[in-house]
């Protein structure tokens, strides 16, 4: 499963780099999590799952592996639970918001390889469901960064 | 509901056979009471559930099972690591050898599994570690903790492909993916394409589905560490087999014997004929744990690691004179076999190779086949079993032929048929074709369909813009399955035993999943006996009380098992006659069995019971004849006599030993604004010879249209690009419910096989093969004034809107 889109912050790259690139926050702003372990790079998370009839839980680990300051960043690993294995890439690369004003467009792209029960219980339900987490995360990343800039 | 219409051919009658008895079976069965695997409890049962492979193709680089261990309640956790120590290999099935055929087709391609994925997984679903719990919700818990490490491999899915040079490899050690070549071929078929006026090339594929049984399959095993006896309760169509192969299989303990007993089955349809890994691995933890384990499979387990059926992509092609005269046929099998192990498939594809010509006249054959294995289920047994590619291949070819040469379809099939007189007919792959009417039949068929005022209202209809069509068939199942080199062994054993009081006991080496073989049994031991219906007995699917034997599959009960029975039955009453001629003092052929008594025909005064024959042949053995032994209770092995386990020359050998039939008629309508097909009428002509209980086979045969009206419309197993299999529950894999399936006319020619002593040749597969072929007519027929063409199944909705709308814009909609 491949999705990608934008979303544009009125923080600057620098900010919203530290902050994507910050495990710490990044979990923070991750829907549905029940525990979480933290390292410089990588984080460890267990989170609920509810896909049609299938409730569960994942656990979901994820290492930067690459990262060029201020331009882009990419965590890769795996999820995995109830029957599920998923291999997860995704990369953030940030730019200058064409609005003028100073903030920082997100330019977000993520690869999915869903396999064992989910995939096929789940089928068509995925998608709805990731994008709906993602922009759960997007709306915490962004609200996050506002209150930082006020504060 | 179903119009069965007078028989217009004689069945055979006596006092109990031919006659539709009440099923002995169904009283516990409709009352709750019968036993299936899932009501085995015995004490101390613990629970077992499997680790399945996420993946289509990986390796294994880590797999922990550390913390599944540790979870209070588990009290076994197995890998592949701990199986070689007990595990020589699973015992391949069914061939026994890699070169059954010989004579020029070498190539089975064999690896050794050992019931749990080692370094590699090779399909989603496939077992990976074993646990074993107190219950089961502790079992089902300790899978999360199973921790593995895949690294996904790219996954092979088509089998067209994965033949390809190049193509990722799943054995790597073949250095292809090609576990089986066979060729087989017969007369000149270079020259009759040389002759041909017309030559029709297609490439036709058979999609992938599968049966499902009401109850999925399952296991109990119970290990007794000082008889050394492994007791396995077990939903398998093959219990002797069964236990022969676990024997084959385990090499620690030394001298395992291996009792199977196969209680209540809720149905086969071949997913049952085969050796699973859940089989190996629960007997194995009731061996380590000395206390009995329960595995019963999911529905969603059923769907991913139980065989599937069919897929097949053929490269057919037909040599025709102008007149529609069929001069020779060449194909070119491409045979997904999944990942080929350990059921069943490889048997399945050579069926498909072997009787390709179906009802034709075609001596002048050519079939190269190739098994390729893919990332998927791996292929076994499947109602039809090989031969419903084959009969799918020819039907559909006989229709596209006939547009091509301008002939109406059934024309060109009474043109080609095997003619009543040419019985018993030996095919161009050597199995000799016992009985039928072909072109009877298709006659009979027509005329319930009232085919000519039905292509007089298919005018009508066109006119008005319709898409109305009428298809038709004629499919021959080869029945009784008999190979060299495997299981399927040619013989049914059957031993019967009359008691001191009277009754009769009968066990043989099969077993029933459904058919109602108690009932049919008692039938045919009544008949031949004199007793009484209720006073027969029989015991079956249990290995330690029965007749070694290959158990139930290819509809061989009604060929080889009442053939046995009656044989064992005949053997007893001579027994039987010549103590009572004794006794009476009058010779044996004067005598009678009849009432529980023997006695001299027309004269009532010279008559003794059963039961004093058989306390004289258990208790006064002074009074028995010079040389008689004592007791009522024989053995007899029923050697089947048509078929041959030494191969031909160019891969030609009788395998099958029944040849019923079914001429089959659809009338459809296709809504063109939602692609919806609707049948209007579906009519049956089957011959399956003498019908020994016809309300058994009705039964049987009406279920197996359901099974292929499914296949034809509703049912298709579907991968995505990563090899997961997306329907996995009943909720997206279709299987029709009654109000899916048409109203049917039924009718049956009978046709008696000269092979066996009832005439008897197999029924309840034939119906299963038809609808594929029939309704693709059908539905090609409708389009015709469309050009749309259809080479893929199923007809679901949204295939043949696409079909249609593609037509309607000028593409193909093949």
């Amino acid at each position: 499963m491949k999705l990608s889109g934008s979303f544009t912050v009125s923080s600057s790259r620098d900010r919203v780099y530290a902050f994507l690139t910050n495990p710490r926050k990044v979990v923070d702003a991750l829907p549905d999590i029940q525990s979480s372990e933290v390292e410089e790079d990588a984080f460890t998370v267990e989170a609920r799952v509810g896909v049609g009839p299938m409730r569960g839980t994942m656990r979901v680990h994820l290492k930067m592996v690459v990262q060029e300051p201020n331009e882009h960043a990419t965590y890769r690993g795996q999820s995995k639970g109830m029957g599920t294995t998923v291999d997860l890439e995704t990369t953030f690369a940030l730019r200058d918001a064409e609005n003028g004003g100073g903030g920082t467009s997100v330019d977000w792209s993520g690869d999915a390889r869903i396999v064992g029960r989910l995939a096929s219980v789940a089928g068509g339900m995925l998608d709805p469901l990731a994008r709906k987490n993602i922009q759960t995360f997007v709306n915490a990343v962004q609200g996050s960064l506002e209150q930082e800039e006020r504060s | 509901m179903t119009t069965t219409v007078e028989h217009q051919t004689e069945n055979l009658v006596g006092r109990f056979i031919g006659r539709s008895l009440p099923r002995k079976e169904d009283r516990d069965l409709i009352r709750g009471e019968a036993t299936f695997v899932g009501d085995v409890n015995p004490p101390g049962l613990l629970y077992a559930a499997f680790f399945r492979s996420p993946y289509a193709h990986a390796r294994i680089a880590r797999l922990d099972l550390t913390r599944a261990r540790e979870l209070p309640g588990v009290l076994l956790a197995l890998s592949a690591e701990d199986l070689p120590r007990y595990v020589r290999h699973m015992s391949p099935f069914p061939f026994l050898s890699r070169d059954p055929f010989r004579a020029g087709n070498p190539s089975i391609k064999f690896h050794d599994h050992y019931g749990l994925a080692q370094d590699k997984v090779r399909f989603q679903g496939e077992p990976v570690a074993l646990i074993v719990a107190e219950n089961r919700y502790v079992a089902e818990d300790a899978l999360e903790l199973v921790d593995v490490d895949f690294e996904p491999l790219e996954p092979v899915l088509v089998a067209e492909d994965a033949a390809k040079e190049g193509s990722p490899l799943l054995y790597e050690d073949w250095g292809d993916n090609v576990a089986l070549r066979f060729h087989v071929s017969n007369g000149d078929v270079e020259q009759a394409f040389r002759d041909a006026d017309v030559v029709v090339s297609e490439r036709i594929h058979l999609h992938r589905f599968t049966g499902t049984p009401i109850e999925p399959r399952g296991v109990v095993a119970s290990y007794e560490r000082g008889k050394n006896v492994l007791t396995l309760w077990d939903s398998t169509q093959i219990p002797h087999v069964v236990s022969a192969l676990l024997e084959d299989s385990f090499k620690e303990p030394k001298h395992l014997k291996v009792h199977v007993i196969a209680p209540n089955i809720g149905g086969g349809f071949g997913q049952k004929w085969g050796f699973y890994p859940e089989e190996i691995c629960v007997s194995l933890a009731s061996i380590l744990l000395e206390r009995p384990v329960k595995w019963i499979e999911t529905r969603r387990e059923h769907m991913v690691a139980t065989n599937h059926g069919r897929d097949q992509v053929h490269y057919i092609e037909l040599a025709l004179k102008q007149d529609g005269t069929i001069l020779g046929l060449r194909d070119k099998i491409y045979a997904d076999l999944g990942d080929a192990y350990p059921v069943g498939g490889l048997a399945s594809i050579i069926s498909t190779a072997m009787f390709v010509p179906g009802a034709y006249k075609i001596q002048n054959y050519d079939c190269q086949l190739q098994g390729i294995v893919t990332n998927k289920t791996p292929l076994g047994a499947h109602r039809g079993f090989g031969k419903s590619e084959a009969a799918y291949m020819i039907e559909r070819m006989m229709d596209i032929a006939a547009d091509r040469l301008g002939m109406v379809p059934e024309a060109i099939r009474f043109k080609n048929f095997i003619q009543p007189e040419d019985f018993p007919y030996v095919c161009a792959t050597g199995s000799r074709y016992d009985s039928g009417n072909y072109p009877g039949a298709l006659a009979r068929a027509l005329e319930l369909a009232d085919y000519e005022n039905m292509r007089k209202l298919q005018e009508q209809n066109r006119r008005e813009g319709k898409l109305f069509g009428i298809g038709m068939c004629l499919v021959v199942e080869p029945s009784s399955s008999s190979r060299m080199g495997s299981y399927n062994s040619g013989y049914f054993s059957t031993t019967i035993r009359m008691d001191p009081q009277g009754q009769v006991y009968v066990s043989h080496g099969g077993n029933d999943e459904g058919q109602g073989h108690w009932t049919t049994i008692s039938q045919l031991v009544a008949e031949e006996l004199g007793v009484d219906y209720d006073q027969v007995y029989v015991v079956e699917g249990d290995t330690r009380n029965t007749p070694y034997g290959s158990g139930s599959y290819s509809s061989r009960f009604s060929v080889v098992g009442t053939s046995s029975v009656t044989m064992a039955a005949r053997t007893l009453k001579a027994k039987i006659q010549r103590i009572a001629a004794h006794l009476l003092e009058t010779a044996e052929a004067d005598l009678e069995l009849v009432d529980n008594t023997v006695g001299v025909r027309g004269d009532p005064t010279k008559r003794v019971t059963l039961q004093q024959i058989a306390r004289t042949a258990y208790h006064r053995i002074h009074d028995l004849p010079e040389g008689e032994e004592p007791g009522l209770e024989l053995t007899y092995h029923y050697r089947d006599s048509n078929v041959e386990l030494r191969p031909g020359t160019n891969g030609r050998v009788a395998m099958f030993s029944g040849f019923p039939y079914d001429a089959e008629v659809a009338v459809i309508e296709i809504d063109e604004q939602t692609g919806f097909l609707k049948i209007l009428k579906f009519v049956s002509v089957h011959d399956c010879g003498n019908l020994l209980n016809p309300r058994i086979v009705e039964g049987q045969h009406l279920g197996a249209l359901a099974h292929g009206i499914g296949g034809a419309i509703y049912e298709e197993l579907r991968y995505d690009e990563n090899g997961q299999l997306l329907n996995q529950s009943f909720k997206d894999y279709l299987v029709p419910t009654v109000m899916e399936i048409p109203e049917y006319t039924l009718d049956h020619l009978i046709s008696p096989s000269p092979f066996t002593p009832g005439g008897y040749k197999g029924a309840g597969e034939t119906g299963a093969i038809g609808p594929p072929a029939c309704l693709a007519n059908a539905v090609e027929d409708a389009l015709k004034p469309l050009g749309a063409k259809i080479r893929s199944l199923p007809l679901s909705p949204d295939y043949l809107w696409h079909t249609i709308r593609a037509a309607r814009q000028g593409r193909n909609g093949a």
